[in-house]
């Protein structure tokens, strides 16, 4: 059996971003999952949020189905912007798989992780 | 006196000619009929997926019903059921016309509704002779079970399923011939292995007894739900012999005809493997993407293995597609995965530019967050996420097998 894809352009995966400002925290909501296709959607808003003066940014990954190595490289710059004014990335919400994925890119030793 | 009984000798003579000659050309008539549907079976004997069987029996030497059926492409089968307003030559040759433009419009895609919307209007366009015809058709994917049907007007088949049997339900429509700007919608269900349907013509449930009782709606269903279980080439024989039972002597009213088509399901070798080409575009991956994740919740796999799979592909065909190829051209990477005891295997074929993943530095996911830099992430994910990998460079081509297991 082959299957010959055709893109559907119409039912293209979408990644949201919805922003919840919680007291000095700012939190980003995601839903969709996050990959090649759908990181710059992401990357904007994250970075924005680190390289902004001051607060603490939290991401809810509640409805993220998966992130690949694409989003991890913006979880990495935002983590890095925010180390700047002595601030960690906190994720909310982790599902197991990206839990484990995080793990394995060593990320936990520098993001603050909830489950 | 001799020379009339001559005369009347003579035009007996004649008319029995003529009679003769009428009943052969008939004759010969019934058999262009029957060489218009298809009587071979079993049709596809390569084809495991399904069995299906059917048969036409003309009241007179020829008759207006007819059923058809044939692949669109791989995996769809496209079959139906049809039956004209009146019977013998004039139905017959009318049938002509709807059986020849309903192989080619179904030929051309689209829902059943579609296809009938387009073979009503151009029955409508040069139907002089009023006539009309009644229409059932319907697309089978014999990889998943999911039919796709519209009906114009004909009696709705019957659903054989594991708890009994029931009509389909009516998505509307009305006899193609009728009214020119006609809708058809298509209805949808899906067949589990084992479970079957039933196309038939009023020549089965309007077969009348010597006494004008019809053979009706109720006796077919008891039938087929006593029958269900029984191959279709099976219920067709003892559908007919019920039929020719009831009627008991008394002439056949009208044409017979009735269709079965039982679904096996996908061969078991296609059930648990799945090969996918997709070209050289970012933009083919979600649909990857739902093919695995569709591939996974078939198998029953757990969504972490469903996860970590679609994580690697992402990463190997991302790396494949942005980095593979420095020509613009269209390339084709081939994905075949299989689903083996304990484990999963896959395999990624590309003729991009040597690249082996294997060989790619290793990430260092112990430095602080400081040192930490960008890339060898993706690469990283998989050898991690996989429980093995293997790298063949052969013939121009990079082949990476990956194994995952499923715990």
């Amino acid at each position: 059996m082959v299957l010959r894809h055709r893109p559907k352009s119409h039912e293209m995966k979408e990644l949201e971003i919805t922003l919840e400002r919680l007291e000095s925290t700012l939190v980003l909501h995601a839903v969709g999952p996050v990959d090649s296709i759908t990181a710059p959607r992401l990357q904007e808003p994250l970075l924005r949020a680190a390289e902004g003066p001051a607060g603490a940014v939290e991401l809810d990954l509640a409805e993220v189905p998966y992130m690949s190595s694409a989003g991890l490289r913006i979880l990495l710059l935002a983590a890095k912007a925010l180390q700047k004014r002595s601030e960690r990335l906190r994720l909310i919400n982790v599902p197991l798989p990206i839990y484990n994925v995080l793990n394995l890119a060593g990320f936990t030793s520098f993001i603050d992780i909830k489950q | 006196m001799t020379r009339r009984l001559a005369e009347s000798i003579e035009h007996l003579k004649e008319t029995t000619a003529a009679k003769e000659r009428i009943e052969s050309e008939l004759k010969i008539a019934h058999e262009i009929q029957m060489s218009m549907v298809p009587k071979i079976f079993p049709p596809f004997p390569d084809r495991s997926e399904f069995d299906i069987f059917a048969t036409l029996v003309s009241a007179k030497e020829v008759g207006g019903d007819f059923y058809d059926f044939f692949f669109i492409d791989d995996d769809q089968l496209c079959f139906a059921v049809a039956d004209v307003s009146g019977k013998g030559v004039p139905a017959s040759l009318f049938m002509a016309v709807p059986k020849t433009l309903f192989k080619a419009t179904a030929g051309n895609g689209g829902a059943p509704g579609e296809i009938l919307a387009r073979l009503n209007a151009e029955i409508c366009r040069d139907n002089e002779s009023c006539m009309f015809v009644t229409f059932f058709c319907a697309i089978l994917n014999i990889r998943t079970g999911q039919v796709d049907y519209s009906n114009g007007g004909h009696n709705l088949p019957y659903y054989l399923h594991h708890s009994g049997v029931t009509p389909l339900e009516n998505p509307g429509g009305r006899a193609l011939g009728v009214v020119e700007q006609s809708p058809y919608m298509s209805g949808r269900m899906v067949l589990s292995p084992g479970e079957a349907l039933l196309l038939y013509t009023d020549g089965v449930t309007e077969a009348m007894d010597s006494r004008q009782r019809l053979y009706s709606d109720q006796r077919l269903e008891q039938f087929l739900a006593s029958n269900r279980d029984s191959s279709p080439r099976q219920i067709i024989a003892d559908l007919v012999n019920d039929v020719r039972r009831f009627a008991d002597g008394a002439p056949q009213s009208d044409d017979i005809t009735a269709l079965a088509l039982l679904y096996v399901g996908a061969t078991e070798k296609m059930r648990k493997e799945l090969q996918i080409n997709l070209s050289n575009k970012l933009s083919e991956l979600e649909s990857f993407n739902q093919s695995l994740t569709e591939f996974g919740r078939r198998h029953g796999l757990t969504p972490r293995v469903v996860h970590d799979l679609n994580l690697a592909f992402e990463e190997i065909l991302t790396n494949i597609i942005s980095y593979g190829y420095t020509d613009n051209r269209e390339h084709e990477i081939k994905v075949h995965l299989s689903l083996q005891p304990g484990e999963v295997k896959a395999e990624v074929e590309d003729d991009g530019q040597p690249f082996n993943p294997l060989e790619a530095p290793e990430a260092d996911t112990a430095q602080s967050l400081e040192e930490r830099t960008i890339g060898g992430l993706g690469i990283h994910l998989v050898r991690k996420l996989m429980d093995g990998l293997e790298y063949q460079r052969q013939e121009g081509k990079n082949r990476l097998l990956m194994k995952k297991n499923l715990r």
